[in-house]
């Protein structure tokens, strides 16, 4: 969706026949916002919390939870989900439940972690070349750009299938394509602030760059792009469970989701082998997409609008 | 963005020829720069790491014999200082000549032009269906804002843009394969089955042109599920898209106007709030068509279908890097002329659009 706003360059609309409702929706303090909107949203955001912290829950007390070891092969290969083994067993007699259970320790813990770095190398670059410009932001923002312009998933695929295959490496992989887009928008909200009057006159008082950059402009900038970072996790976690599908990620015996749908499509006449571990990651992404749709809304109404969504 | 009226924006277009020439050439030379950029990264990338493209080729027994390497990194020029690799690269890529797969044997550029069509035809399948769906259910949305249906849409189109697409691949297949048996597993083609003799490689489009009817119709059953899977991602962002920018155009005087003088509900929703959410919606389909090109690694890879998704990951797999190259290039170039058609489109749609 970025593409756009890659190129730099292209149509804007002349004049800025926006600028009215933008300083409408400024002038609403947040609570008016939360007032206006339908009473059906919160409980989007609510939902998504919950079944986010379910999860949580079920990734830490994982070994109490689970019936099973999750790569015990203890039971007949193949059968179907019964009273006995909720979701099945795979073909290697594997409780199907359990490792779903266990995928969790897996999806959640490097989703947020590939996101923290990608947020805080982009949100570092980002900034340097907004606030010092000249030659550091022409080199950091082409980079940038060609990032961008790459195919996400094809330039993941290069690098996690350079790398070898491995779940770190497409961890690595992730935070490779997912960078520029943290520092575009923080370059953005820098660009915006970096001729405030608190940071001339921290640069008065003799503070560095740096320290201007970390203790002036850090808690100025933070807001979204923890937004972006949060609706983010969502899109890291497909990608990654994507690469896992594909067998560049988490190599067997693994209990990761996307490697374990990869097991269900070859096995595919033992529906109950793919499917659970699907349904596993959509209600992990439908959670981060419901928390952040309704953040992106209530945070901060200029991050959408920056973001070009 | 709030809009103004279409009746307000009949001022007198900017767009000059000059004008038009100098922005195309600007457009396209940045382009090409961020072409040859995305070599260099994939070139970078691909060299910086530990994987050995011989090795991924020869396999075993052919690798611990140090001839055979040293005789295929000959072959690939691979033996030569990087940076003279690379700038062979560019000197052939000059001449429109995209290099030889490590891994077929075939020119890059052939191989593109097999891969191509097959990709072509499954993303304009899934963009034309997605488009259709996803834009009135968005508009449903807004014109029924907060009520029941309204939520309903909301929550569907982000299960839509939640579920992963090759989950949703395998389940529709176990479905409508495995189980009913109403469409076939996989491949564009039954097979055995000749394809139409070659004019745009699209076996649908070609079988029409043949006026091969019974073939057209298995091209077309082989097509539903790989393009409805990709489809559905699709669905959910037009969806949202669609109704976020009605919105932002419903609540203008000029549509209480037009309401206040007695139009039908259905002209003003057509004539007074579509036609100025079409800009946004524009966007958003050449957006999504240029990621359905990319993004039909997952879905070609379950359904079998030999198009580009398939032949990028043979590559990335076999680290055949003239080939990641080609791919990654395709799609860049893709994304490059979508965004100039996508904002030719918006200055034709509304004339106060400046193109720069």
């Amino acid at each position: 969706m970025s593409i756009t706003s890659t190129l730099g360059v292209g149509a804007r609309p002349a004049g800025s026949p926006d600028s009215g409702s933008a300083a409408t929706e400024e002038r609403l303090t947040r609570s008016d916002r939360a007032a206006l909107r339908p009473s059906w949203r919160q409980p989007l955001a609510l939902t998504g919390g919950a079944i986010l912290l379910g999860w949580v829950v079920i990734a830490i007390f994982a070994p109490l939870i689970a019936p099973h070891p999750p790569n015990l092969q203890f039971a007949a290969p193949f059968s179907p989900p019964s009273r006995r083994y909720l979701f099945g067993t795979d073909e290697l007699g594997r409780d199907v439940l359990s490792r779903v259970l266990y995928g969790a320790r897996i999806s959640l813990p490097l989703g947020a972690l590939l996101v923290l770095v990608a947020m805080s190398i982009g949100s570092l670059l980002g900034a340097a070349a907004g606030f010092f410009g000249g030659v550091i932001d022409t080199v950091i923002m082409r980079l940038a750009d060609l990032f961008f312009a790459f195919p996400g998933i094809i330039l993941a695929m290069a690098v996690a299938a350079a790398l070898g295959q491995s779940l770190t490496h497409a961890v690595l992989a992730v935070i490779v394509v997912s960078w520029p887009s943290y520092a575009r928008l923080s370059r953005g909200l820098v660009l915006g602030a970096r001729h405030s009057e608190y940071v001339a006159s921290a640069r008065l008082f003799g503070s560095s760059g740096w320290r201007t950059m970390w203790f002036e402009l850090r808690p100025n900038v933070a807001g979204p792009i923890l937004v972006l970072a949060a609706l983010d996790v969502a899109n890291a976690i497909l990608l990654l469970a994507g690469l896992s599908f594909l067998g560049l990620g988490a190599q067997p015996p693994a209990a990761e989701w996307g490697a374990m749908v990869s097991e269900g499509a070859n096995n595919f006449s033992y529906w109950w082998i793919g499917l659970f571990p699907g349904l596993a990651i959509s209600t992990v992404v439908l959670a981060f997409n419901f928390v952040g749709d309704a953040l992106r809304d209530l945070l901060d109404p200029r991050t959408a609008r920056m973001l070009g969504k | 963005m709030a809009l103004a009226a279409p009746e307000l924006s009949r001022r007198a277009r900017r767009v000059t020829p000059a004008g038009l020439a100098r922005f195309l050439a600007r457009r396209l030379g940045t382009g090409l720069v961020l072409v040859v950029g995305i070599t260099l990264v994939a070139f970078v990338i691909t060299h910086l790491v530990p994987g050995n493209p011989a090795a991924a080729t020869l396999g075993q027994t052919a690798m611990s014999d140090p001839t055979i390497v040293k005789a295929w990194d000959h072959q690939y020029g691979l033996d030569k200082p990087v940076v003279e690799q690379y700038l062979i690269y560019l000197g052939k890529l000059a001449e429109g000549n995209l290099g030889i797969s490590e891994h077929d044997n075939n020119p890059v550029l052939s191989d593109l032009g097999q891969h191509i069509p097959a990709t072509l035809e499954l993303a304009l399948f899934a963009i034309v269906v997605s488009t259709a769906i996803g834009v009135s259910l968005g508009l449903l949305a807004a014109v029924r804002r907060g009520r029941t249906a309204d939520g309903v849409i909301r929550i569907a189109s982000l299960a839509g843009v939640s579920m992963p697409t090759f989950w949703v691949a395998l389940v529709l297949f176990i479905v409508f394969f495995s189980k009913l048996g109403w469409f076939p597993s996989g491949g564009r083609l039954d097979p055995g089955v000749t394809p139409p003799a070659t004019i745009t490689g699209m076996y649908t489009v070609d079988a029409i042109l043949h006026g091969q009817w019974s073939l057209f119709v298995q091209a077309l059953q082989h097509l539903v599920l790989p393009g409805v899977t990709l489809g559905i991602f699709t669905i959910g962002t037009m969806v949202r898209f669609t109704r976020a920018s009605v919105l932002e155009v419903v609540n203008n005087d000029y549509v209480r106007a037009a309401r206040a003088k007695g139009l039908p509900e259905w002209t003003v929703v057509r004539r007074h709030v579509l036609r100025p959410a079409l800009l946004a919606i524009t966007t958003v389909a050449g957006l999504a068509f240029a990621n359905l090109l990319s993004g039909t690694v997952l879905v070609e890879n379950i359904y079998g279908w030999p198009g580009i998704g398939e032949y990028a990951y043979q590559s990335a797999i076999n680290l055949d890097l003239p080939a990641i190259m080609g791919v990654s290039m395709f799609v860049a170039l893709v994304y490059i002329v979508i965004n100039l058609l996508v904002d030719l489109a918006y200055s034709l749609l509304d004339p106060r659009i400046e193109l720069r």
